[in-house]
Formats: structure tokens, sequence, C-alpha cells
């Protein structure tokens, strides 16, 4: 087996492992870390798609996290205020259901991803990280002054939402179902990447001359790559606000896109296990070091430096002892 | 014989002040190698780019069996019958030469891409691609990085790939531009065997291989067609050999 596999299941298995045990022991708060792992996993996973195989260096993919945060949020506070929304002529309910929550914030995401990549798809490099930055901060201001919403202070929602057959409420059960996402979303990254559509986006990537002299439109292949890469993590958002019940315009901020970001370039860019190395490495480092020092982004600083100087392959790079993208 | 597919009409293309392209007309037959000679700098290769439409001609225009590109983005003009090869080679330098034929297959069928099936086994790709690698002479280094592969082969493969796109027309940049003796004399007899399926306009610097392939000479010198006819009038004329072949051929 390679090098990279090995690490791949050692990771995974081990922090299943570590949720089961906590489980036993019962100590909820490691499982509810280990949650937000798995979450900012899935987050980093659709940042992979357009990072790291499409090569667009997107710097605001909040704005998709949050936009799924918020589609959780509205749709649940409308089920639990019993006021249905009104749009236009139109009323809904709100919805208190996970599936039908996590296909609204997919389809959300992905319609803000389509209109944000048709508009900064066109620029590339620094152009592209700014104008995907200056969308995304928009979409912060924006909420920000959404009363309707809650504004600055966000929405509070009182219990988890449903799930059929779960209490989603008991951290181990929230926990399995998240980490079943993540391997849905690993799985369909992995096809992806091996599709003609993902050995076109890489292509895209590497040569973007010869892929239009092939008759293929790089183009509209960054933009599927785009769409879907923000509708992965839209969904994230969403479990991210029902981990938490509460959304608020943070989830929105820069910071949050830069943090993601991290994930990915920590544990490995275009590595289908990068992001769940990244986000497990900076979790617990955010625990861990958080707890001891107060200085502990000065030690994660300290690493990303070590990271992107010498081990661009990341933390899974430096496992397989080779690096992607030459 | 005698029908043409590619007619070019009064092209014109400005760089600033540079007429890179001036007035530039010509025609590709069927069955037939147009070739394209000139002196550095003439505007070979703006013409090849208007052409493939990469980039946009001031004035004129271009048929492909005597409907206007005008407007047909430069994808678009390959699933009309138009491929080509680049003077400097543009391969996906960490993909394979079989994964760069995958992706030259893949523009070919123009069908849209498919998300959930792998390339490496799907026989649509990997039975055409063996072909090709087989036909170029490919096959042994046809699972190393193409940045790794020589120059040479790295040259068969931009021939492969444009191939591979089952072309009506053939634009091809210098494709013997830094090939050695040997590998100039193969391509040469490949490009002869290739256009009986394919008319070729080609632009090359290598005046023995031009003059064993050509049926039709243009010789382009700043921005101008100076001349053009068959080998033999293109040889015989003043004009050229004051204006070109009289210099070194840079
Ligand atoms: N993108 C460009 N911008 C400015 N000048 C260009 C550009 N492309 C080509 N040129 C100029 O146009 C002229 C023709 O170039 P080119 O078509 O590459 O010549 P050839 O292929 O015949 O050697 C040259 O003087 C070149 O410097
Ligand atoms: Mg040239």
């Amino acid at each position: 087996m390679r090098r990279e596999t090995l690490f791949n299941f050692t990771l995974a298995g081990g922090l299943l492992g570590l949720a089961i045990v906590a489980w036993f022991v019962d100590e909820p708060f490691v499982i509810t870390l280990l949650t937000k792992v798995f979450i900012f996993a899935i987050a980093g996973t659709g940042l992979n798609l357009a990072l790291g195989n499409g090569g667009l260096v997107s710097l605001g993919h909040a704005a998709f996290f949050g936009i799924g945060g918020y589609a959780m949020a509205i749709l649940a506070s409308h089920a639990q205020s019993f006021e249905p929304m009104v749009i236009g002529p139109l009323t809904f309910d709100g919805t208190k259901s996970m599936p039908v929550i996590w296909l609204v914030a997919i389809l959300a995401s992905a319609f803000a991803a389509l209109l944000i990549g048709l508009l900064s798809l066109r620029t590339s490099g620094v152009y592209f990280i700014m104008i995907t930055l200056a969308f995304a901060q928009m979409i912060y201001y924006f909420a920000i002054s959404w009363p309707a919403y809650g504004g600055e202070d966000g929405i509070s929602i009182y219990v988890r939402n449903n799930f059929p057959g779960l209490n989603t409420l008991d951290p181990i059960q929230f926990f399995g179902l998240i980490a079943l996402l993540l391997v849905i979303v690993l799985w369909l990254s992995s096809t992806l990447v091996r599709s003609r559509f993902g050995v076109a986006l890489d292509a895209t990537r590497q040569n973007a001359q010869r892929v239009t002299s092939v008759g293929l439109s790089p183009f509209t292949i960054r933009l599927i790559a785009f769409v879907i890469s923000g509708a992965i993590t839209g969904l994230a958002g969403a479990l991210y606000a029902d981990l938490n019940r509460f959304v608020s315009p943070s989830m929105l901020s820069w910071q949050v896109s830069g943090e993601i970001m991290v994930f990915v370039i920590l544990g490995g860019v275009a590595r289908l296990f990068g992001p769940l190395a990244g986000a497990a490495l900076f979790i617990g480092m955010e625990h861990y070091l958080g707890g001891i020092s107060e200085f502990w982004q000065f030690w994660l600083g300290l690493l990303l430096l070590i990271v992107v100087l010498w081990g661009r392959g990341g933390l899974l790079g430096v496992v397989a002892g080779e690096r992607r993208h030459g | 014989m005698d029908k043409a597919i590619l007619e070019v009409h009064n092209l014109s293309r400005s760089f600033g002040a540079l007429r890179a392209c001036d007035e530039v007309s010509l025609t590709l037959k069927a069955g037939e190698i147009h070739a394209l000679i000139g002196p550095n700098g003439a505007g070979k290769s703006t013409l090849i780019k208007m052409l493939a439409g990469e980039i946009e001609p001031d004035s004129g225009d271009i048929l492909l069996d005597g409907k206007s590109l005008r407007g047909v983005p430069a994808h678009k003009r390959v699933h009309q019958g138009l491929a080509r090869t680049f003077q400097v080679s543009s391969i996906i330098p960490e993909y394979s030469a079989r994964q760069n034929l995958f992706l030259a297959l893949m523009g070919a069928s123009g069908s849209p891409l498919g998300f959930f099936t792998r390339t490496s086994t799907d026989t649509a790709l990997t039975k055409p691609a063996a072909a090709l690698l087989d036909e170029f002479d490919l096959s042994m280094r046809a699972d190393i990085p193409a940045a790794n592969i020589s120059h040479g082969e790295r040259r068969q493969l931009e021939v492969a790939l444009a191939v591979a796109l089952q072309p009506r027309v053939l634009l091809m940049d210098e494709p013997m531009a830094g090939m050695g003796t040997d590998g100039t004399a193969a391509l040469t007899s490949r490009l002869q065997e290739l256009k009986q399926r394919v008319p070729i306009l080609l632009v090359e610097h290598d005046m023995e291989a031009v003059f064993a392939l050509a049926d039709t000479l243009s010789v382009l010198v700043y921005g101008q067609i100076i001349a053009s006819g068959t080998a033999a009038e293109i040889r015989s004329s003043r004009a050229v050999r004051d204006a070109y072949l009289g210099h070194g051929k840079s």
C-alpha cells in the first residue's frame, strides 16, 4: 500500500476511534471537537477542488460557508417561530429537517458560486484572489446590515435540526451523521478527480492553452469546479451552524476563508485527505496549544511558514515523500 | 482536389504600430499541404493564432467550408474541424503522453465531460489513445510525465494530439523546430501520409522539408504575402530570393 493511503486510513481510523473512546468514557466535548474537525474537513474538501485541482486560489469561500449557515438558520428560525417566510406572493414555512436544509444550503451556495464565478473567473492570479475576497466581504456586510435575520447578533436555533431516525442532540449520533457525510464528500471528490471532468480541470490548471486547443473551454470547466466547490463548502456551513445552533456574520468573515485555506495548505493541496489532516492539526493546535499559550496562532503561523517554504505538499506531502504540482 | 476548405480573406492584425499581418489572403484545398514561409517576425504565428481563434483579427475574414468563423471562440473552432500544433510544444506537463491524449480525445468527442466514470478504464479513451501512441512511436514512453520525455518525443506528441482531434484542417506552426535531421525526416514522411487525410497549412523554416512536402507555397514578409505559387514557381521567383531565400533563414 502506498504510504499516503496507509496514512489516510490511519488518520481516519484514528479520529473515528478517538470519537468512540470519547463516547465510552463520556467525554462529549471531545466528540464535539471531532465533529468540528470533520465539518471543517468537508469545507476544506470543497475548497480543495477549486484550489488544489483547479488552481483557483479563492479567498472568498467564507461566502459559501456562511450562505450555507444562513440557509440553515433562516429555515430553522421560521420553523421555530412558526412564522412563515414571505417572498413576494409566495409564503414558505421553515423547516427543521436536515436533508431539506442541506439541499437548500447546497443550492443556495452553488447559485452564489455561479454568480461569483461568472464574474471573477475572467480574472486570474492576484486579481482572482482579491475579487473573491471582495465578493465575500460584500456578503459579510450585507449580513451585518440585514436586521430581519439578526444583523450583527446573528440567529440562535434552540434545538438542533432533525434527521429521520436519529437523536441529533446526542453528540455521538450527530458525529456519526457528519462522518457519513464526510465519507460521501470524499468519495464524490475522489470520483470527480478521476473522471473526465477532473482530468480536464487539472489540465486547465496546468496549461489552459492546451485545453482550449483540444476543443474544451477552460472557463466553463473552472466555473463548474467553482460551483461544485462552493456547494460542498456551503453544505459544511449548514452543518457548522447546526453544530453550534447559531449563525452570525462572523461565519462570512475573511478569517474563515483564510482558515479553510489553511486546512488545505497544512494538510496538502490537491490531496484527498489533505483537508481532513489539516483541519485535525488546526483544531488540535487551537485546542491544546491554545490551552498552554495565548500565542498559539504564532506557532500555527510558524508551522504554516515551514509548510509553505519547505514542504509544499503539506502534511500529506511529507508523508508521501513527494510533491504535487511540480 | 481543388475545392478550397479554408479561405483567408484580407486578414489584418496590428500590435500597436506594428502591422503583424497585413491583408493576408490564402486558400487551403483538400489533399494539399500549403506551406507558409518567411523570416522570423513575419507574422506567421500571428496568422495561425487568428485562424485558431486565439487572437482577434482587426479586419478580414476566415471561411471554413464557406462559413465564416467570425466570433467563433477557439475551442468551438476545434469542433468545426480546425486543429493546430504550437511552435513551442504545449502539453500538459504533469500528465503522461497517454493522459494528454485522453484529454484530446475528450475534447474531440464534443460531448459534455462526465463526472463519474474513471478515465483510466474508459475504453472510449484508452483504445484510441493506445492506437495513437503506437502510430506516433510513443508507446514505450507513454506513462511518464510528458515534462520528462525528450524534446523530439514532445514534438511527436504535439502532432498526435492534433491528429486525435480528427481535424478537417490542420494548422502546424513549425512542427520540425529543434527536431534534428532524423526527426525531421521522420516527420516529413508522416506529414506526407497525413495530407491524404487532412489538408495542412504548414509554417516551417526547414526549406528541405518545405520543398519536399508543399504543394503550394506562400511567402510572408513583414506581414504581407509577397508571393504564392507552386514550389517550382517560388524557387525561381526573384522577389522571393531577394526578400527571403537569399538571406539566412535564422
Ligand atoms: N502579443 C503580441 N504583442 C505585441 N507584438 C507581438 C505579439 N505577438 C507577435 N508580436 C509581434 O508581431 C510580429 C510577428 O510575430 P510572429 O507572428 O510571432 O512572427 P513569426 O511567427 O513569423 O516569427 C513580431 O514582430 C512580433 O514581435
Ligand atoms: Mg512563429
